[in-house]
């Protein structure tokens, strides 16, 4: 069954184009990703796993080539549609949370929602529920500078799901847990998998790749994809 | 004179504008020849990073020289202080050839570029960039109209001289005036209001009958609001000049056009003149919007637009009847009698 949520077809990027610093981050990638799967991509340092994360994500476009998600061909979007198609369609983990540390946990949960004008009764409503789910209910009014690693891992992800993605993104996720918080995390995303959700993460850390709940990896090095 | 801090000021947008303008035109001449939506190619990118700046830059460009019209029309007045003889703006523009060329050209462009604006909006709702071809060119061509604006600004300011006595719009708008304004203000207003309504009254039976007959028609009744409009402003212009003036002066012998938008007359033309630009502005736009007929989905997002433009050209030619006639239903049941 041919049901790809992802595609990428002939994708290079390069940043600084033209300029001393120039640099091909990503070249000439193929890539395709079935709906509802695990895929874990990795790679030493600079092989451009997050360049590549960051185009699937909508969060840049590419030098050449196509990103299709969800069947749209979004590279060929102008900014504000692509944008819309990617808070629509898309959960980001970041690898170092980005949380907003002047804000509470629970504004930071729900900061996805406000450019969607959703109302603030359904603001409440979906970010209690995943509170909850997160166990994170008790830390609701905390800053979440304020908060444990663990608990900041959490907000991360539940703030990557107040939108009801399709497509949840984590650039390296376990890179800064120690090995008991990386399995909580493993939990969660198994659990993610099994409602539904196509996963993609990057990561360099065997406890992750090598998980059975993992469909497909995916290696990267200098910008190619080498092995799948 | 050039040296005058209103003209000075108009000097520097001008020029000021001229140059954005300029360089949307260079990236849009770029972006119309390189264009292909099919690419996945680095060109192909780059040209659609470009449209959403230029786009924006041509946004604020055109909305400005939109603007450059009333503060066109605040310098004459302005001006009109200084020069001899002058008593409103028709004074400063009269007195050498190139002041109401100027304004001329300055309305007609304002309807352009308008229309552009309306255009460029429509295109940034899509997803798929339709119309930026077209559009680009449209931007290539009206070029020379700003263009044209600076050249004929720079003749008119060199040529303000506040040596020279110019006429005051007593003499300009007169019956016994020789010129267009003369000849306006001597048509008799009965004649100039059975055409205006005559107009009026074709714009309206023209949009009844487009609801109520079947497509065909639709699209030339949409068609025809485009002439009709051109025609509506220039005939409420005659009926300004030949009718309106008079109970709002309460004098039949003056009949001038700026008078009337100061302060003097508690900014009355202003209003007039909004209503009219409104009016005339979003009616013509709404016949161009049926040029467009595809991609479907574009077409019936021009449609949308179309309808909001209908509705607004409708509720704007209901303010200027009312305020345009607000004088004279004063003066008539104050004295009973017709000026
Ligand atoms: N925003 C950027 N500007 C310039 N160069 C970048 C940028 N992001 C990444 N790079 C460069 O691109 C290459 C790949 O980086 P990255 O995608 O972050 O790889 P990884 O996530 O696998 O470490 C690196 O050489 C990096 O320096
Ligand atoms: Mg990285």
């Amino acid at each position: 069954m041919d049901n790809h949520v992802i595609e990428i077809i002939n994708v290079t990027k390069t940043y600084n184009k033209g300029k001393p610093n120039e640099v091909t981050a990503v070249k000439d990638t193929s890539l395709e990703i079935n709906e509802g799967s695990l895929v874990v991509l990795k790679g030493s340092s600079g092989s451009g796993k997050t360049t590549l994360l960051s185009l699937i994500g909508c969060q840049t476009k590419p030098t050449t080539g196509e990103v299709i998600i969800q069947g749209k061909k979004v590279s060929k979007l102008p900014e504000k549609f692509m944008n819309l198609h990617k808070r629509k369609n898309i959960g980001f983990i970041f690898q170092h949370f980005q949380l907003i540390a002047g804000m509470s946990v629970l504004d930071n949960i729900m900061l996805p929602l406000i450019p969607e004008g959703i109302s603030s009764k359904e603001r409440y409503r979906r970010a209690n529920q995943l509170l909850e789910q997160f166990n994170l209910t008790h830390r609701r009014e905390f800053k979440t500078s304020s908060l444990s690693g663990g608990e900041q891992q959490r907000a991360a992800i539940a703030r990557a799901l107040i939108n009801n993605p399709g497509i949840l993104l984590a650039d390296e996720p376990s890179a800064h847990l120690d090995s008991e918080l990386t399995s909580s995390l493993l939990d969660h995303i198994s659990r993610l998998k099994q409602s539904g959700h196509t996963i993609l993460i990057t990561s360099h850390d065997p406890d992750v790749y090598q998980k059975s709940m993992v469909d497909h990896i995916f290696e990267m090095k200098n910008g190619q994809i080498i092995s799948s | 004179m050039i040296l005058h801090p209103w003209i000075l000021g108009l000097a520097v947008g001008h020029s000021t504008l001229l140059l954005l303008f300029s360089l949307c035109v260079l990236n849009a001449w770029q972006i119309f020849r390189g264009w292909d939506y099919n690419s996945t190619g680095e060109n192909q990118f780059l040209l659609e990073k470009k449209t959403y700046l230029i786009s924006s830059i041509i946004n604020f460009t055109l909305f400005v020289q939109i603007l450059m019209l009333f503060l066109f029309e605040i310098t004459a007045d302005e001006l009109a202080n200084v020069l001899p003889g002058a008593m409103c703006a028709v004074g400063t523009l009269s007195s050498n050839n190139y002041g109401f060329l100027l304004l001329n050209l300055k309305i007609v462009s304002t309807f352009v570029y308008f229309m552009w604006l309306v255009i460029n909006y429509l295109d940034n709702q899509m997803e798929t960039y339709p119309l930026v071809k077209k559009k680009y060119l449209a931007l290539i061509l009206i070029y020379p109209l700003p263009i044209m604006e600076i050249i004929l600004f720079f003749k008119f300011a060199f040529h303000l001289d506040p040596s020279v006595i110019t006429s005051c719009c007593g003499s300009v708008f007169n019956e016994s005036a020789k010129g267009i304004g003369g000849s306006l203000a001597n048509s008799s207003a009965s004649i100039s209001l059975s055409l205006f309504f005559c107009v009026a009254f074709l714009l309206l039976g023209n949009r009844y009958i487009t609801c109520r007959w079947g497509r065909g028609h639709k699209r030339l009744g949409a068609l025809l609001e485009f002439p009709f409009w051109i025609l509506f402003f220039i005939t409420a212009i005659l009926v300004t000049i030949s009718f309106i003036s008079t109970y709002v002066y309460e004098m039949v012998s003056h009949n001038c056009l700026f008078c009337f938008i100061g302060s003097q007359y508690h900014y009355y033309g202003v209003f007039l003149y909004f209503s009219l630009f409104i009016a005339t502005g979003a009616g013509m736009t709404g016949g161009l919007l049926e040029m467009i007929t595809k991609p479907a989905i574009l077409a019936k997002k021009a449609r949308l637009l179309q309808k909001k433009m209908h509705t607004v050209s409708f509720y704007g030619m209901m303010l200027f009847l009312v305020t345009g006639f607000w004088p004279f239903i004063v003066y008539y049941i104050k004295t009973g009698r017709l000026i």
